[in-house]
């Protein structure tokens, strides 16, 4: 039942991302062709000023409008797939509210770091020459070395952890997110400003509460590395490494059981507490 | 011919009376299948469980018989039909007796309106 | 299969401090279609949001065929609430897809049949439709399953005499002797000839449980005569 709820998740959602993408990647390749050409340099009068301006400010909005985009689908799709009137068929339908819940946060997921990815190849597509190449060619020879340095296995760990930082990081915000606008639907009158509320609530006060609770329970000196913050050798390379791990790891800890609890008083919210328009 | 009905009696048994007049005017003829109860509902316009209990009043009435598997009949019985047709007769005849006499006709006055009204017809 | 398709006991909800259902006890038997009948606000809607999942009963027990509410019960619902709940940007054929792959018992032949009976054009975008084209095809969708209870909030309400004709026809082509339709509305004798069954509801509370037959021989009158002699103002 999940994956056909993520089926038609990706097929509502497509038809917003597909285009951007087009769009963000089309005006990239035109921005390098022309300066490949040296379009800027000829000096063909008014025409190559106005598309001079345009392309590239056309690129910059491009590329904000991706992530505004994946933002604003991530409340849309929830706000209006299942809370509004839609909601009377999803709702129906024979699946439990995890898996609504679940089938929105995947898809949201998979477009982010789709976004990225676009993002990355559009940037890539700009820079590339043989400046490029050598600079790409020097930062593998330094994550070579640095492996060399403080361990090939502190190096991997750092770049996993980074990675799952990002992700676990946007379905925290997704979460986050879908619990503000659950607590808005509780409202009959007032569903935008109880949503802005919660926001608030949970940015300012719930977040701290948790962080207290947790950094009490785990972070001390009674848990044994690598939720053990203090005693890193920041004099040499390793260390310093080795605490930016302790770090992000004791960050993604947070993230996660931030984002469980999001997750189960959504679900609990929905399960229980529905009240569609 | 439309089915209609009234708001105070049960459906079923306004069902029962229009079929029986489907059967006695040749309608619906002599040993003729019927439409399933769930076509036949849906030309009344009425719920299944209420033309099959009309249905299963015509049984037992006698004018409507189902074989096993092959549906229901109308019965091949023409005396039997007769004599319902002169049994609605007779009511139809008795209820203008009534209206004629509350508007204070007498029995040998009637019999002169009727003959009147016929003669005219035939012309 | 149970008996009944649907049982209510105790069941209550309230919003706020307003009692909206109070010790509601129902039992509907298999093979009827029945009527849900009351003035607004009498808690007809709440109560078929309860049925099919979209609210939660305060107290009581409710038993769709033996289950309990949840994704067991909502296989063998078939739901049309008064609204149309299609999203915007899908074809015909996008949400009869969907209906086809969320539903097993839903029949994709007998909703592609309707539809062309209808002129509906399974290639449009539903956002094109009208609004009547767009509660026909709600009500194809919903119809072409082969569900044990059927709940039709208001199907009725704002067609036009000859899509109401249609949908009662449907309704009676559809009957099926497991399954029992119970259809919520406040246009009675529109529905009546079709009814096996009528519940009064008012105020939160059932006042009459009786098979159309006996109200038309007890009281001489029809449903929708007795119906405006009880609620009367």
């Amino acid at each position: 039942m999940l994956s056909k709820l993520l089926k038609y998740e990706f097929k509502a959602t497509s038809r917003v991302f597909l285009p951007a993408y087009a769009v963000l990647l089309i005006a990239g390749a035109i921005q390098k062709i022309m300066l490949q050409f040296g379009f800027y340099n000829k000096d063909m009068g008014v025409f190559s000023k106005i598309l001079g301006s345009i392309v590239p400010s056309l690129l910059g909005a491009a590329v904000v409008a991706i992530f505004v985009v994946t933002l604003v689908v991530m409340i849309n799709r929830f706000r209006k797939s299942l809370l509004g009137r839609e909601g009377y068929l999803m709702f129906t339908l024979p699946v439990n509210t995890s898996q609504l819940i679940l089938s929105k946060a995947i898809a949201v997921l998979a477009w982010a770091i789709l976004s990225c990815i676009i993002g990355l190849i559009t940037v890539v597509i700009l820079v590339y020459d043989t400046d490029f190449v050598n600079f790409v060619n020097d930062a593998i020879g330094l994550v070579g070395e640095a492996s060399r340095q403080a361990g090939a296995s502190n190096v991997v760990l750092f770049f996993i952890e980074t990675v799952l930082t990002f992700i676990f990081g946007i379905v925290n915000l997704t979460f986050m997110i879908y619990l503000c606008l659950s607590i808005g639907q509780l409202s009959n009158k007032h569903r935008g400003l109880c949503a802005i509320g919660a926001f608030v609530g949970i940015n300012f006060v719930l977040r701290n509460i948790i962080l207290a609770i947790i950094s009490n329970v785990l972070f001390t000196d009674k848990f044994v590395p690598p939720f053990y913050l203090c005693g890193y050798d920041t004099a040499s390379i390793v260390g310093i490494l080795q605490m930016m791990n302790a770090f992000m790891l004791a960050g993604l800890v947070i993230v996660i059981i931030e984002l469980l609890i999001y997750f189960f008083i959504t679900k609990y919210i929905l399960s229980n507490k529905l009240n569609l328009e | 011919m439309a089915w209609t009905f009234k708001d105070d009696r049960p459906i079923y048994s306004q069902l029962v009376e229009q079929i029986k007049i489907k059967i006695i005017s040749g309608e619906w003829e002599l040993g003729s299948r019927l439409s399933s109860v769930r076509e036949l509902a849906e030309q009344a316009g009425v719920n299944p469980n209420t033309m099959q209990r009309a249905l299963a009043e015509l049984e037992r009435d006698g004018l409507v018989h189902s074989k096993r598997t092959s549906g229901r009949f109308v019965t091949e019985d023409e005396n039997m039909i007769k004599n319902v047709r002169e049994a609605v007769a007779a009511e139809n005849i008795a209820a203008f007796m009534e209206s004629m006499k509350r508007l204070g006709f007498t029995e040998s006055e009637i019999m002169d309106e009727f003959k009147k009204a016929v003669s005219q017809q035939t012309v | 299969m149970t008996e009944f398709v649907l049982e209510c006991t105790g069941v209550s909800k309230k919003y706020g401090k307003k009692e909206v259902l109070k010790n509601i006890n129902l039992q509907l038997e298999r093979g009827k279609i029945i009527g849900l009948l009351g003035p607004n606000g009498s808690g007809k809607t709440t109560l078929i949001k309860i049925i099919n999942g979209l609210l939660t009963a305060d107290e009581g027990d409710i038993k769709v065929s033996g289950e309990q509410i949840g994704i067991e019960s909502k296989k063998i619902i078939s739901y049309l609430p008064d609204r149309t709940y299609l999203a915007d940007w899908m074809k015909v054929k996008d949400i009869v897809g969907m209906f086809d792959d969320f539903y097993k018992d839903f029949s994709r032949e007998k909703a592609e049949d309707m539809l062309k009976r209808l002129n509906i054009n399974e290639d449009d975008r539903l956002k094109t439709l009208s609004k009547g084209n767009k509660e026909k095809v709600q009500l194809i969708l919903v119809m072409s399953r082969q569900a044990q209870l059927y709940l039709l909030d208001e199907p009725i309400g704002g067609v036009d005499p000859a899509a109401r004709d249609y949908i009662l026809n449907t309704i009676i082509t559809n009957y099926n002797p497991d399954a029992s339709v119970v259809i919520s509305t406040h246009l009675i004798s529109d529905v009546e000839k079709v009814l096996d069954e009528a519940i009064f509801i008012n105020n939160g509370e059932i006042v009459l449980h009786e098979s159309v037959d006996d109200i038309r021989e007890k009281y001489s009158t029809s449903v929708d005569g007795y119906f405006r002699e009880v609620f009367k103002c």
